[in-house]
């Protein structure tokens, strides 16, 4: 985006104003803008492109079924790699414990 | 039949560990994010792997998220700032990428009125794609998905101040590519 839009108009009337006017009903100088040629050409292109932003935000956007499939596949991977390293976790200790036993070097101490 | 738990409900089964729980707010609000994610990155397949990574970021950090806050906004929040961040990276390596495989399917030139728009929410999704990261994100949340400021400002971490700072550039910038089709 170039931003070659200027913030004012001929007449001294300030771009983002009027957008907020036709986008979020601000309110607007409206006994000006009746008799203001540049302000009506202004308002005329601001609400054709938020007609188009209407459209765009009504427009239909299906998304992939696999999206659900897909990350519940990863969110039971992820649970499932945490569980067996908790349980290894837990075994290992226990088994080093057990050699030592085992090999008698726990009774020597 | 079964009875319909509210968002707030499946969270806090979600947190006790209950995947089946998780597994609908997914089912829920996968739509919207991946809107978001559409909207954001303007490719079809990143778009849905940034839905996916989403949800399991949200999974993984379900620990953390505060029960007063809604579902959807954080949610959005996190898909919105994984966009962020790959448009950040993919910003530096190359030029922007082309609409992907829904903007690349629009129809052909023609007078009729359904074509014309049409054509004219292909070059809007084309607009979109060109304005920076920072100024995208306010304009796909509040003007495509109906977020308020404040939400908006909770989650990009900026004042409401820039928010609306941001979503009027991002405006002026559509008005000059608006200008720049005829």
């Amino acid at each position: 985006m170039n931003g070659t839009v200027s913030r004012r108009l001929t007449c001294g009337t300030d771009l983002v104003g009027l957008m907020a006017q036709v986008a979020d009903s601000d309110s607007g100088d409206l006994a000006h803008q009746a008799g203001c040629r540049f302000c009506q050409a202004a308002l005329l292109e601001l609400r054709r492109l938020w007609m188009l932003v209407g459209e765009l935000a009504a427009e239909r956007v299906t998304a992939p079924d696999k999206i659900d499939k897909v990350a519940m596949q990863r969110i039971r991977r992820a649970l499932f790699a945490a569980k067996v390293a908790e349980f290894f976790s837990g075994l290992l200790p226990r088994l080093g414990w057990a050699l030592l036993a085992y090999s008698g070097l726990t009774r020597s101490r | 039949m079964e009875l319909q738990l509210d968002d707030d409900h499946l969270v806090t089964r979600a947190k006790a560990g209950r995947l089946d729980a998780f597994e609908e707010l997914v089912r829920r609000h996968r739509l919207t994010v991946y809107r978001i994610a559409l909207r954001m990155l303007g490719d079809e397949g990143e778009a849905e792997d940034a839905t996916q990574e989403a949800f399991v970021q949200a999974w993984r950090g379900l620990a953390g998220f505060r029960s007063d806050a809604r579902f959807s906004t954080w949610i959005h929040r996190i898909v919105t700032n994984r966009c962020l961040n790959l448009l950040r990276s993919r910003r530096t390596a190359e030029p922007l990428p082309g609409p992907g495989t829904e903007i690349a399917a629009s129809p052909a030139r023609a007078p009729e009125r359904v074509v014309e728009v049409s054509w004219q929410l292909h070059d809007l999704k084309l607009a979109i794609n060109q304005l920076t990261p920072e100024q995208r994100a306010p304009l796909v949340l509040h003007d495509l998905e109906g977020h308020r400021y404040d939400e908006i400002a909770a989650m990009l971490d900026i004042s409401v101040a820039a928010v609306k700072s941001r979503l009027h550039r991002a405006r002026l910038g559509l008005l000059d590519a608006m200008r720049q089709w005829r």
